[in-house]
């Protein structure tokens, strides 16, 4: 028994050698993913945005903050995948407040799968990229606390989301390139948790307003397939949340059927780069229009 | 408890030290620490259903020793009837109640009558179909009297819920693990490193392997409709890798485990995928579930001997009830029914001779014909497996059709987490290591070992941490569900 606890100990203070090793060349030659230079942004401001988009994949594949600037107004998207309003609020209330400079404008997407298991992301998940200070606060009172700690320490999916920067990457945007037909998606269960949801969504958008900026939400262009269209579940819930976000006094900019040709989309859900740099133009065009944040 | 989390990392060393160091000297503590670590592990899942548990224990213990102490033929029957319906019935109810309910309505309904019966919402106890049956063998056994029942209450439980195995097997027979409990174990080095060596490799097989392959299947299977033939083809492929990764993953992890307690589980997985025929490939897949039904099922009903059709009539019956046994779902009948007329066309029309040993067995490569065998067999098995993950027999119907179709040619659209290249890589790794390592009980048993320390050590550290980078995004063992 002796010998091998001894051995035990060992290999484990060899491993972590060599884990170490493998940790310090992975943090040197590892590819940088989007959401790691967008979390650098939020903790390390540079671009300090008078335009934030916050929301899911849906608008970080589709709003190009190129086409938004203007000499005199910076924008970033933070847009980041599978986010629901519940972590948005958390990564809002947690760290935007605390760290970035409020922006003018905050641009959200509102879509019907933000009552699914495809807004499943927690921001637990991301917490390589917190300052030390914020994963430790995070590990300590999230009860979520083992994925915190796993994804900091455990080299965990290192090697993904190394191709997403090309040359069009800017501002935390990066365009999906042109195929040859939309790829097909696995659709989730629409579960039930609508209110839950509605009500962080709700928060979210008092809580931006009480740091005095505006709120646009967005509903953005997709290629529904007749099953979820018939869903009950999927037309209730996108009714009842505009029913209930009238009440909110907030411009929504529906374009949800701007774009149906197949050729805009990269898959199902999201626009290709032709199809954000059309949506891109006619959310530019309608905050012309509608807001005072350009002039 | 999941074997792939924290609270196992955790758990495992806390039991291990106090199992050797603070309750070595009496066997009985040891025994019954081992109990309460595992009804520890069970509930951690859902503690209510520990009740089912120990409701189990405490009827075949008391039906062991009720059957010690009657000689009556007719009170031993009724003794063993006990136990076989108590456990049936615990198994019939959380697992095929809806199934055979609403199977029993639809066929009202296909005759143009309608009745209306309500399914429940019956949450399926992980593991039950796993511990349900060594109990019964248990029983059997003691009936059949090729065991002797143990008075040993706490023994006893352990053995029934003991925890590497507990949920997802390998279904251990009480006269070999029984016994285990009742001497005392000591501790070996060799075993020790041998056990943690096997639970690496199944853990590389589960988080990597299976993982991985999981969320291309997952995906692939649910658009099915709008793939092509060729992705559809991927798609059963993978999933036949996912679903070994997955089970003999866990049967690794399991079998070694127990090592680290002084403890021998039975060989689950024997290589599967390079087996030569169908016949071979059960007798190296699930191997603990493939021996029950054949001695508490196949034997019973006359085995092979007697007429052809008694022969016919017995496969078809032990493979239907393993189908039954692993889904509560036509597609897993029919996955059954598949295989019961593939190795009867094994034992009829193919070749006859029974492979025994490993393939290749004097050489480092396989011949021709053994590549092309083993091809063909994994090919047949990939195949029916699509039934195996289909939700229903529309879609495992509608995945066939899609699969032979025109654009089965077309290249095939793969969306996973990982590139699909890197997944193909450590796929071929991973079956690399385990051709090295075919002729033993797993693929690091022998592997490396005479390697120098440090350049073994660093393999190990390799394997991990290759592990920790190409996780795929965790599903849920694949077995849990039966």
């Amino acid at each position: 028994m002796k010998k091998f606890l001894l051995d035990l100990v060992l290999f484990i203070l060899f491993f972590l050698i060599i884990f170490k090793v493998a940790d310090f060349y992975s943090q040197k030659h590892e590819c940088k993913s989007l959401n790691e230079i967008k979390f650098a942004e939020l903790f390390d401001p540079s671009i300090k945005a008078d335009i934030a988009i916050f929301g899911s994949s849906k608008l970080k594949r589709a709003l190009d903050p190129k086409i938004l600037e203007e000499d005199n107004i910076s924008v970033y998207n933070f847009g980041i995948e599978a986010a629901s309003p519940e972590y948005t609020y958390n990564w809002y209330t947690n760290f935007f407040r605390e760290y970035y400079p409020k922006p003018r404008l905050v641009i959200l997407d509102i879509n019907w799968s933000m009552f699914t298991e495809f807004s499943f992301r927690k921001i637990e998940q991301d917490s390589r990229f917190y300052p030390l200070s914020e994963f430790i606060n995070l590990t300590i009172h999230s009860s979520n606390w083992k994925e915190s700690l796993l994804k900091r320490t455990a080299l965990l999916n290192r090697a993904k989301d190394c191709n997403e920067l090309t040359e069009l990457t800017y501002n935390g945007y990066t365009p999906y390139p042109k195929t040859e037909k939309p790829k097909v998606l696995s659709y989730p269960e629409l579960s039930d948790n609508f209110d839950t949801q509605l009500e962080f969504l709700k928060k979210l958008i008092h809580k931006i307003k009480e740091d005095n900026a505006e709120v646009v939400l967005l509903i953005m262009p997709e290629l529904l397939r007749e099953e979820i269209k018939k869903e009950d579940v999927f037309d209730k819930n996108m009714k009842a949340l505009l029913r209930n976000l009238e009440k909110e006094k907030v411009l929504i900019l529906d374009y949800q059927n701007l774009i149906e040709a197949d050729t805009m989309f990269y898959d199902l859900e999201h626009l290709n780069m032709e199809g954000a740099k059309m949506v891109s133009q006619k959310l530019k065009d309608d905050l012309l229009r509608l807001t005072y944040i350009y002039n | 408890m999941k074997f792939n989390s924290i609270d196992f990392a955790l758990f495992l060393p806390l039991v291990f030290l106090l199992y050797w160091f603070a309750t070595n000297r009496k066997l009985k503590v040891q025994n019954l620490l081992l109990v309460v670590a595992s009804y520890v592990f069970y509930g951690w899942w859902d503690w209510r259903f520990l009740l089912l548990m120990a409701f189990s224990t405490i009827v075949d213990y008391s039906v062991g020793i009720g059957l010690s102490n009657s000689s009556s033929p007719s009170k031993r029957k009724a003794l063993l009837w006990v136990s076989i319906f108590a456990n049936l019935s615990l198994l019939g109810f959380f697992k095929y109640y809806n199934f055979f309910l609403e199977s029993f309505t639809g066929a009202f309904s296909f005759f143009g009558a309608s009745i209306q019966a309500n399914t429940l919402e019956i949450v399926l106890p992980v593991g039950i179909s796993f511990y349900t049956f060594q109990t019964l063998s248990y029983s059997i056994d003691v009936y059949k009297r090729k065991l002797e029942p143990t008075k040993d209450f706490i023994a006893f439980a352990g053995f029934v819920c003991f925890f590497p195995q507990l949920v997802a097997g390998p279904i251990e027979r009480a006269k070999d693990l029984l016994p285990q409990f009742i001497k005392k174990r000591t501790f070996s080095y060799q075993h020790a490193t041998d056990g943690l060596r096997q639970m690496l490799w199944g853990f590389f097989k589960k988080m990597v392997i299976a993982d991985n392959c999981g969320e291309y299947v997952n995906h692939i299977f649910a658009n099915y409709s709008e793939m092509n033939g060729s992705t559809l083809a991927a798609g059963a492929f993978l999933f036949s890798i996912q679903v070994y990764g997955d089970f003999s993953g866990y049967s690794d992890i399991a079998i070694g485990s127990a090592r680290l307690f002084g403890f021998k589980l039975k060989q689950n997985f024997a290589f599967p995928y390079f087996s030569r025929n169908i016949d071979e490939m059960w007798n190296r897949w699930h191997i603990s579930l493939t021996n029950w039904f054949r001695d508490y099922l196949y034997f019973p009903l006359g085995g092979s001997r007697g007429s052809t059709w008694v022969r016919v009539r017995n496969t078809f019956i032990i493979f239907i009830v393993s189908g039954l046994w692993h889904g509560a779902n036509w597609t897993f009948i029919s996955w059954g029914f598949l295989h019961a007329i593939l190795l009867l066309l094994v034992f009829f029309i193919g070749q006859k001779q029974r492979y025994e040993g490993v393939v290749a067995q004097d050489s480092f490569f396989p011949s021709v014909k053994e590549f092309f065998l083993m091809g063909r067999t994994f090919l047949v098995w990939m195949l029916v497996t699509i039934f195996f993950r289909a939700e229903s027999m529309s879609q495992a119907l509608g995945y066939f059709k899609g699969l032979f179709s025109t654009t089965l040619f077309q290249k095939p659209q793969l969306e996973g987490g990982m590139e699909f290249k890197i997944l193909l890589l450590l796929i071929i790794f991973c079956f690399s290591l385990e051709w090295i390592g075919r002729k033993t009980q797993h693929a690091l048993e022998s592997f490396a070992l005479n390697w120098p320390r440090v350049i073994r050590w660093a393999f190990y550290a390799a394997l991990v941490i290759i592990s920790m980078i190409f996780v795929g995004q965790e599903q849920q063992f694949i077995y849990f569900q039966f």
